[in-house]
């Protein structure tokens, strides 16, 4: 093992997603010596399949959203075998944002106090307000796009670069929702509408979702990395972390991992901050058991792996007898709705979702998902219509609010293991009565918008079983050390030179899409870290 | 868009390697594609069956790389038609479709995937492809400020407030 002295670094950063892109960035620009260890490389614009005619046959496998369907040396399998859903991520230089469709709107008000307004699940030890300002800052930073004055937040929302486009499809749904009288707004998407630092505007791929060929989505390789870089930070590629080292003191010491080769290395640091997802966060903590921590690090609370929030998307896509331009992006959405994200009297569950409309870029997509129609709906002399058909599309999403469950858990697996030998995660989760309950008003409303919209045909999916990319919960954040992992800043109550940055510290789940919400936590966290550096033994 | 690194591609860790068949299409194979692409797609009023479009047996090798994990499957599959009539390739496709849901997936997907490669039918269907169309700098507010936001800006609030505010 490599364990040299005169490396030893400030901070130790664990993933180089959108939370570990922010927080290298931040403490590296402070002066810290930081080095970011990621178990993935490097993806250029020219790599994504949309540079590619054939791209919707590749998204099928090799590109696939599923580790588990990709299998690339940057991934670890999942066992999913008790799980209703799959849980999906990418690893890479930006882990998952490279994949994201880069919406981008915060948590609401509400979020944060849904034991308080709403009896059930807990509150955060923050508020919105407390976030707000670091979601300001991560907003002017990369440059996010949209309409200031959204009626569904409080006063005072705005965004530095004007909003995209509504295009065909966005103010086709937004006359459905005005006939019903639902609220709507132009998307929120960490995709500039003009250039901006290294970003370029928007070329309307309408493939975000796949990588953006015109590196115009903030993804964290491209909106933190190149910063980060700058500042002095270290990124080690192929470096995969097996286990966070703690002293006889019970403080982190470091980072073992694993090199392309299979050599381990110890990098060791006077902090260490872990940002490897709602999945991958409490695998490494369990995979980090010790003397010290006999049930892995940081879990004297037994909630390490517990409460995993996965928001099961549901959708409705319907199809329209007039060309809505629908191959065009940002994809992204196009408008979004918080009509039903709180709870309502009347209802016969709790909390609620938040509805998305994007185009449907694709004509093999189209067909796709045509696939519920008989045989004879799709293919002979149908098949020609179908394709026809791509031009026409909406898709009506929806993220629902899922709430925390500690029958829910990310625990090791005792034989499924990655490239190196590694435990790989097993995931348990079932979705509650109260999420079945919402997913089929979700779909319900969703068909209404179409209805209302002139949509001719409707395709509902009340549950994307492979499409669960929101990580959530597996380490939350709360002041009592007996029902939480870390406090408000990331801080582990067990362990204080150990934090965690990602999803996984989320306490609810809100139904907003996370990004956003991770990436101001990160920055909260990375300045607590730089403010409360003599404590840590952090030499700045 | 393909490059070469001397000394052999680097190890992409990220980054799938470009796919291919394990090995060339038979010319029993393609005729059996050929076949099956014509039961899904077949001419109907002023539209041409698959294999009446320009260069389509190009644009089937090229979908076939594509989906090669699904190589084994669609060639054991097309090795049970040896020749067979349109009416025996149909009924084969439907028990197919029925029974193996997963291997009809990915045929259907190789060859309607072929079909829709060619630029003839792109054209035919107005699929421009996935490609550079940045918006006008205007274009944004031409569609917003019509009055499209009224009703919803005339609403006011719509959040839950936290009791903080």
């Amino acid at each position: 093992m490599t364990n040299r002295e005169d490396e030893v670094a400030d901070v130790v950063v664990i993933g180089s997603g959108p939370s570990g892109g922010v927080v290298t960035h931040t403490l590296a620009a402070r002066g810290f010596r930081v080095v970011c260890l990621e178990q993935g490389d490097w993806v250029n614009p020219t790599d994504y399949p949309a540079n590619y005619p054939e791209w919707e046959l590749l998204i099928q496998k090799q590109w696939a959203h599923d580790p588990n369907d990709r299998g690339l040396p940057a991934d670890y399998p999942l066992d999913v075998s008790d799980s209703d859903m799959w849980p999906v991520m990418f690893n890479a230089v930006g882990g998952s944002s490279i994949y994201y469709g880069a919406e981008w709107p915060r948590l609401l008000p509400s979020d944060f106090r849904v034991r308080t307004l709403d009896g059930v699940a807990d509150d955060w030890p923050i508020t919105y307000a407390d976030l707000a300002p670091y979601n300001d800052r991560i907003d002017a930073f990369i440059g996010v796009s949209g309409l200031g004055g959204d009626p569904a937040y409080p006063d005072g929302l705005d965004y530095p670069l004007p909003p995209h486009p509504l295009g065909k499809a966005g103010r086709k749904a937004a006359a459905g929702m005005n006939a019903l009288g639902w609220h709507w707004w132009p998307g929120t998407n960490a995709i500039p509408s003009q250039k901006f630092k290294e970003l370029s505007q928007c070329a309307r791929w309408g493939t975000c979702e796949w990588g953006c060929p015109e590196s115009s989505k903030a993804s964290a390789d491209i909106a933190f990395w190149p910063h980060a870089l700058r500042s002095g930070a270290t990124l080690i590629t192929g470096a995969r972390v097996r286990k966070i080292e703690t002293g006889s003191d019970g403080r982190a010491a470091g980072a073992i991992w694993i090199d392309r080769d299979g050599a381990e290395h110890l990098q060791r640091a006077h902090a260490v901050v872990v940002c490897a997802n709602g999945i991958g966060t409490p695998r490494l903590l369990l995979l980090s058991a010790s003397a010290q921590h006999p049930d892995g690090l940081a879990n004297s609370s037994g909630l390490v792996g517990k409460n995993l929030m996965l928001h099961p998307n549901c959708s409705v896509t319907g199809f329209y007898d007039e060309n809505l331009e629908s191959w065009r992006g940002p994809a992204g959405q196009l408008i979004h709705s918080m009509e039903f994200y709180d709870t309502r009297a009347g209802h016969d569950f709790v909390r609620g979702a938040k509805l998305q409309a994007l185009p449907t870029p694709g004509p093999l997509n189209a067909v796709e998902v045509h696939r519920t129609l008989p045989y004879d709906q799709l293919w002979g002399a149908a098949i020609h219509d179908v394709a026809r058909s791509h031009a026409c599309g909406i898709l009506w999403a929806a993220n629902t609010e899922d709430l925390p469950d500690e029958a829910n858990t990310v625990t090791l697996d005792p034989s499924l293991t990655d490239g190196d030998g590694i435990p790989a995660p097993k995931i348990r989760y079932r979705i509650s009565e109260n999420t079945r309950k919402l997913l089929r008003f979700a779909v319900e409303r969703m068909e209404e918008i179409h209805a209302a919209s002139g949509a001719v045909r409707t395709f509902p999916v009340e549950l994307w079983i492979d499409q669960p990319g929101h990580l959530l919960g597996t380490a939350r954040m709360g002041h009592d050390p007996a029902t939480s992992v870390v406090d408000s800043y990331g801080r582990a109550h067990d362990v204080p030179n150990l934090f965690l940055a990602d999803g996984s510290i989320f306490v609810t789940s809100g139904s907003a899409n996370p990004t956003c919400t991770i990436s101001a936590l990160a920055l909260r966290a990375a300045e607590h870290v730089a403010a409360t550096a003599k404590d840590q033994k952090v030499s700045a | 868009m393909t490059t070469s690194t001397p000394g052999g591609p680097p190890s992409r860790l990220s980054v799938p390697p470009k796919f291919a068949a394990p090995r060339p299409l038979t010319s029993a194979e393609v005729s059996a594609l050929r076949a099956i692409a014509d039961v899904l797609i077949p001419a109907s009023g002023d539209n041409p069956a698959a294999t009446s479009e320009p260069d389509f047996d190009a644009w089937l090798v090229r979908a076939v790389d594509a989906r090669a994990d699904a190589f084994g499957a669609i060639t054991a599959f097309l090795g049970q038609l040896d020749d067979a009539a349109a009416g025996a390739v149909d009924q084969a496709l439907r028990a197919l479709h029925a029974e193996q849901p997963g291997q009809f997936q990915a045929l259907s997907a190789v060859v309607a995937g072929a079909w829709l490669l060619t630029p003839t039918v792109r054209d035919r269907i107005g699929y421009p492809g996935q490609r550079r169309d940045p918006a006008r700098f205007e274009e944004a507010v031409d569609q917003i400020s019509g009055g499209i936001l009224d009703p919803v800006i005339a609403r006011g609030p719509v959040y839950t407030s936290d009791g903080t505010d």
